[in-house]
């Protein structure tokens, strides 16, 4: 009021600068000045953005994060359905070399640690591979470090397998194995295990048969899956009473023609008797009695030597049979798989 | 003669002003028609992803019957993927997998699908173990593994961001590929 009263009589103007700055506000009592109220916003503003925006990004880091990791579950997941229903049809289960001497199938070596068999001599291997030895077309499609591939026939659509068709080798599972091996090359042993029966001790120079194993798979993420795949019950192990009365020897056996085992049930009724196993088959040798009545060895009169795959000779009171390319020895009792 | 502080902006000032509130703001409006345009195809990608895994979800539960199987066609020209109508298809069969049009999914006007291999339409077919065939019910064309499908935008001016389908024997993955950077698409997973 005052001042006002001041400026409408003229005393302002007639008045020093002292006397003005003496009327302004005291300092302490001033508002800030545009200039500093727009700095301190947008100071304030690009604080709040970079604050923003990195809490944000990360929030969409950890989503794609756990989308990632779903994904892959899913899609291995998908891969143990799919390898325990193709050995739950597939006729027996072999591993390392014993019973795919003779594949025509490259990809089924001796170091594939998992092999299904199916009818007319046709292989179902998994192993794992660096992308870097897929088809070049391919090749960077999947990420790694390591690939779960299956080797084998392709598919029909109504679901069969396409028996007669080439086998082929397809991309199974991406995102194998936690760290990258030295190298190119993804062996099938960290991260993709399979053990089996056919690993453990040996019974009478040879190993128990098995339909089952257990196999592990390590993803990219750390995830371990471990699972039990069980091949079908080849009717050929249990086949003591099926083929009872087989007298057919070498070289088609009692089995049919498109399966994927020769069965023969030594006479042993001689000492010259002698049965050639077919390579490109599982050859499996029947005898009525219990394991332990039988002397096995690799020739006659050699020494305590195991029988094995390529030579074992079986004698029982006083009666003998040689036999080449053994798969299989079925006793009353006892199944057993020589060693190779 | 009127004080400096009471002085309005002049016309340059606010010229200068205009000018560069026009440059920034259709710097971010076209960073938001290419995001957009990224997120149509994006979407229109994920859109067939969904569709292929309810197709295979769907001759897992019910294609039991022996020969049956899921087919389903990728016409590229008119942006559908739909059933086919063969026999032994259990989509087709009522009710029957609703045909989707991608153009209309993504939202956007111009959208283009090209694949790695074949010509459109391109046939997918699910067994009942969830695999994809290597033959169609309808075709005898050996399919070969994996099947890539490019989704793009090829309007004047358009993003080179490409969006990918990846169908393979147990999978269905979408990823991306800046065509300007990478021959190549990066996939997410799955």
């Amino acid at each position: 009021m005052e001042i006002d009263a001041l400026r409408r009589w003229g005393v302002m103007k007639a008045c020093s600068s002292t006397v003005r700055t003496a009327l302004a506000p005291p300092a302490a009592q001033r508002g800030f000045t545009l200039v500093e109220l727009l700095l301190a916003v947008s100071l304030g503003s690009v604080v709040l953005a970079f604050l923003g925006g990195g809490l944000l990004l990360s929030e969409l880091k950890v989503s794609a994060r756990v989308q990632r990791n779903l994904y892959a579950k899913d899609a291995a997941n998908r891969a143990i359905d799919l390898m325990r229903r193709e050995a739950s049809f597939s006729r027996f289960f072999a591993s390392q070399n014993a019973v795919i001497r003779g594949s025509a199938l490259a990809e089924c070596t001796s170091a594939t640690p998992i092999v299904y068999a199916q009818l007319n001599n046709v292989y179902i291997c998994y192993k794992t591979v660096a992308p870097s030895e897929l088809p070049a077309a391919y090749q960077s499609a999947y990420q790694g470090p390591c690939v779960l591939v299956r080797s084998g026939p392709p598919y029909n659509p109504d679901g069969t397998l396409d028996l007669t068709a080439t086998p082929i080798v397809q991309v199974l599972l991406d995102g194998v194995a936690k760290t990258p091996f030295a190298g190119t090359l993804c062996p099938s042993t960290t991260a993709f295990s399979v053990t089996s029966s056919l690993d453990s001790p040996s019974i009478g120079g040879g190993k128990p048969l098995t339909r089952d194993a257990n196999v592990a798979i390590t993803l990219a993420s750390g995830v371990r899956y471990s699972f039990s795949v069980r091949a079908a019950s080849n009717p050929a192990y249990d086949g003591k009473d099926l083929y009872a009365n087989c007298t057919v020897l070498s070289p088609t056996g009692c089995g049919l023609a498109e399966e994927a085992s020769y069965h023969f049930k030594p006479k042993m009724d001689s000492v010259a008797e002698l049965i050639e196993g077919k390579e490109s088959r599982e050859n499996i040798f029947y005898f009525e009695h219990p394991f332990g009545e039988y002397t096995l060895r690799q020739k006659p009169g050699s020494g305590p030597e195991p029988c094995t795959y390529a030579n074992c000779y079986v004698e029982r009171g006083g009666f003998a049979v040689k036999m080449t390319n053994v798969d299989a020895l079925i006793f009353a009792d006892q199944e057993i798989r020589p060693s190779t | 003669m009127r004080s400096r502080s009471r002085q309005g902006f002049t016309m340059v000032e606010l010229m200068v002003t205009i000018v560069v509130i026009t440059i920034v703001t259709s710097v971010i409006a076209s960073g938001a028609f290419r995001f957009m345009q990224e997120q149509r195809l994006r979407q229109s990608a994920n859109e067939l992803v969904s569709y292929l895994i309810t197709a295979r979800a769907r001759a897992l539960r019910e294609a039991t019957d022996s020969g049956k199987a899921c087919e389903v066609e990728l016409n590229a020209f008119t942006k559908t993927v739909k059933p086919t109508t063969h026999l032994y298809n259990i989509c087709n069969d009522s009710p029957s997998l609703p045909p989707l049009d991608l153009l209309l999914a993504s939202g956007g006007s111009d959208l283009t699908i090209t694949s790695s291999a074949g010509s459109s339409p391109f046939l997918i077919t699910f067994t009942r173990l969830g695999t994809v065939a290597s033959t169609n019910l309808s075709s005898a064309t050996v399919v070969t593994l994996p099947r890539i499908f490019y989704f793009s935008n090829d309007s004047p001016g358009a993003t080179q961001v490409q969006r990918c389908v990846m169908v393979d024997l147990n999978s269905v993955s979408l990823g991306w590929r800046n065509t300007a950077a990478a021959a190549t698409c990066a996939y997410d997973g799955n």
